[in-house]
Parts: C-alpha cells; sequence; structure tokens
C-alpha cells in the first residue's frame, strides 16, 4: 500500500492508503480528523468541503494521492490558539449553527471566499453551493459580510 | 427513520401526491373550499400546506382581498393577530412590478400560529424565485427568540425547495433521484436576501411548538403568489420546470480540480 506524506494543519503526516482513497477518509479515519463530514459522497452536498493549498476542495471527491506534499487545512486548523478565526467568530456572533452538520464546510467555504475577496458581493456569496438543510443561509450571509470586516 | 429517507417521503407527499381535498388544517374554519396538502413532518406530526390560491379564485377577484378574505373567515383572534401583523409589516397590497405578486398563508399547528407573505417574482415562470418574505409567529410563551427566528428560516427554505423546485421521479414506487445534483433542495442563490421574523409578544398562552409549524404558512403564500403573478393555479408541484431525471452512468464520478 502505498505511503503519502503531506501537510494537515501545518503538521506533517503520513498515511499509508490506497492511491484511490478519498482524502475525507483519510481525514477522519486515519488521521482521526472528524471536522470534515461525509453528505454526498459525489461533490454536490460540499459538508467535507476543506482548504488545499488555501483553496475550498470537496474532501469526498479528492483522492489522497492528489495532496502529496500539498497543505490541507480543516476546521480544525482554522483557530490560531485560543483566538478563533474571523469567521468562526463571526459564526459564533450571528448564532449561525442550527444542527450543525454542514457548518465546518459552510466555514471553510466562506474562509475560501475571504481569502479570494475582502469585499464579497452578494453574488460571490450566493456562489457558495453548500447544503444546509436547516437554511442557515440568511445569517451565514451576515456572518460572511462581518467577517468580511475582520479579516488579517 | 434516517434524514433523507424522511425528506424523500416529506417531498413524495407534498411533490407527488398533489391536492388531495381534505379539512383540517387550522387555518381554516373557511378551510372546507381550500385545497389542501397534508405534508407528512418529523416526530409524525402533520402539517397543512393550504394552497391559498384557492380562496381568491373561487371570489374570482385576483385583488387584494386575500388578507380581508381570510380575516372575515378565522374565527380564532390569534390566527387574525398573526395575519394582520404580518400584512402591515409586509405592506400587503402594495404595488408590483409586472411579473411579481405578494402571495399570504396562515397555519396553526402544534398551539402556535403563524402568517407569512412572500414577494415572488415570477416574470419566468418557469423559474419563479422567493425575493422577499415576511414571517409573523406566535408560539405562545417565546424561549429562545434566536432559535425561532431560524426555525423560520428553515420552514421557509422548506417552503421555497418543496413548493418551487425540488421534486422527485417515482419509478416503480422509488424515487430516482438519488442525491442534491437531482434533488433541488434551496441552497444559497435560493434563500431571499429580505427575510423578516416577527416573534409575537407573549400574552399568557401556553408554550407551543416551533419547528415544523414555520413551514406551512409559506408554503402556502408561495402557490397563493405564484397564482397571482401568473394567472396558473398550482395544482402540481414543484412548480417551477423540473428537469426531467436522467441517471447518472455507472463509472467514475468526475474529480474536482484541485
Amino acid at each position: 500500500m502505498p505511503t503519502y506524506s503531506f501537510k494537515v494543519n501545518g503538521n506533517a503526516v503520513r498515511v499509508d492508503a490506497p492511491a484511490g482513497m478519498a482524502l475525507l477518509w483519510v481525514l477522519r479515519d486515519k488521521l482521526g480528523i472528524t471536522g470534515p463530514k461525509y453528505g454526498c459522497g459525489m461533490n454536490v452536498c460540499k459538508a467535507c468541503t476543506c482548504l488545499v493549498n488555501g483553496k475550498a476542495v470537496t474532501t469526498c471527491s479528492t483522492k489522497v494521492s492528489a495532496v502529496q506534499g500539498q497543505q490541507v487545512t480543516t476546521i480544525e486548523g482554522l483557530a490560531n490558539g485560543n483566538t478563533l478565526h474571523p469567521v468562526q467568530q463571526a459564526w459564533l456572533d450571528f448564532d449561525v449553527a442550527q444542527c450543525g452538520f454542514c457548518q465546518a464546510g459552510q466555514i471553510m467555504a466562506a474562509v475560501d471566499l475571504l481569502s479570494r475577496t475582502r469585499h464579497p458581493t452578494d453574488a460571490d456569496i450566493d456562489a457558495i453551493e453548500n447544503v444546509c438543510r436547516c437554511a442557515t443561509y440568511g445569517r451565514i450571509r451576515a456572518a460572511i459580510k462581518a467577517a468580511a470586516q475582520h479579516m488579517p | 427513520m434516517n434524514r433523507f429517507v424522511r425528506h424523500i417521503l416529506v417531498a413524495v407527499m407534498l411533490g407527488g401526491v398533489a391536492s388531495a381535498a381534505s379539512p383540517g388544517c387550522a387555518d381554516s374554519e373557511s378551510m372546507i373550499f381550500v385545497r389542501q396538502v397534508q405534508v407528512a413532518s418529523q416526530g409524525g406530526s402533520s402539517g397543512g400546506c393550504t394552497f391559498d390560491s384557492s380562496p381568491s379564485s373561487l371570489m374570482r377577484t385576483g385583488g387584494t382581498l386575500d388578507v380581508a378574505f381570510r380575516l372575515q373567515y378565522l374565527r380564532l383572534p390569534r390566527a387574525q393577530a398573526v395575519l394582520q401583523r404580518v400584512a402591515g409589516a409586509a405592506q400587503w397590497g402594495k404595488a408590483m412590478p409586472a411579473g411579481f405578486a405578494q402571495g399570504v398563508g396562515v397555519h396553526q399547528e402544534s398551539r402556535s400560529f403563524t402568517a407569512c407573505i412572500v414577494e415572488l417574482d415570477a416574470r419566468d415562470p418557469k423559474h419563479a424565485k422567493v425575493v422577499r418574505a415576511t414571517i409573523a409567529i406566535d408560539v405562545g410563551k417565546p424561549i429562545n427568540p434566536s432559535g425561532i427566528e431560524q426555525q423560520c428560516h428553515g420552514g421557509l427554505a422548506e417552503a421555497i425547495s418543496l413548493v418551487l423546485h425540488a421534486g422527485l421521479t417515482i419509478k416503480d414506487g422509488l424515487p430516482q433521484e438519488g442525491s442534491y445534483s437531482q434533488y433541488h433542495w434551496a441552497r444559497m442563490i435560493d434563500f431571499p436576501k429580505a427575510v423578516e421574523v416577527i416573534i409575537m409578544p407573549n400574552v399568557g398562552d401556553p408554550i407551543g411548538g416551533m419547528g415544523e409549524p414555520g413551514m406551512s404558512a409559506p408554503s402556502g403564500a408561495i402557490a397563493n403568489a405564484y397564482a397571482r403573478a401568473t394567472g396558473i393555479k398550482p395544482r402540481k408541484f414543484p412548480l417551477n420546470a423540473q428537469d426531467p431525471f436522467v441517471a447518472t452512468p455507472p463509472g467514475q464520478l468526475p474529480v474536482p480540480p484541485l
């Protein structure tokens, strides 16, 4: 079984895994990082969204072989010590989460958006396709706009 | 019952078995001639999606009398109160551009009362979109106002999904759609940017339910708005054009680019 080396939340990891194994299962089952959630398994619900080299990626549909040598960031790696990432803080301030299942993916999608633009338009936010069955969309929109004011 | 199966059931009940006329939703004492669908919901309770297009079509007014008509026939003061509150806040009857319309729905469930007025952009009737929603909710004694507002948002999104675009294709008794790529649940772009939730003050009524009660008034309001905007009476859901089901061929799914 091949071995893959990459970084997760700044820490170097080595895993033995089949080349075709989804990054999501490597994170959850081999590394015990359970922030990324399994929803659809086919890149349409986006609950598993993480960052690879700072860019949002659906880990359910990304093979572990594709991240050899890359930098993976999960929700667990957003905070700086006890200081939450501005997007996480906005999520708390706006009481966004309901059931919470999709929220790690929603936050990672928002971080990706704010890393690309400091002044997201409504159209930019509309382009986020992460499904939320509780429909926290209204507060996600408000939280993203608030977090944009506090991005480093 | 797992979450996905339950959602399919809800969608089947609403999308596939539309318009069984039945009394029972407490919107109405006046409901005897209002078409209605029973919607299976969490916890085994049932809610009624009232196709509130019917009173106006029955009266053939097509005007702004829907609220006055309901107020005349609603007997319960709390139902009247949420309707009056929402009608004022949403400026019921205001002028709307061509292809747009307001729609109204009222609902009672689990000792809670709610009314909703939506503004629908139906310039393209096959791609109608809710652009504004005003919801008044009377849960008796509110405990967690933030949670109540969120549950109303959820009910609104459920209504948008099931009334407008989340349909299922049933073949040999089974839904063919397998995931959110084919079952078009509301996403960020579908949720209106202007949503107001008014929580009625506690005047001594007992604690009522929240959650499912938030869904039915917006459902009726959207169908009502669709009828008023397009002149098409909703008889089958979802109202927006549903893409014909195309099975995903066997093999590897496309891999998202890194």
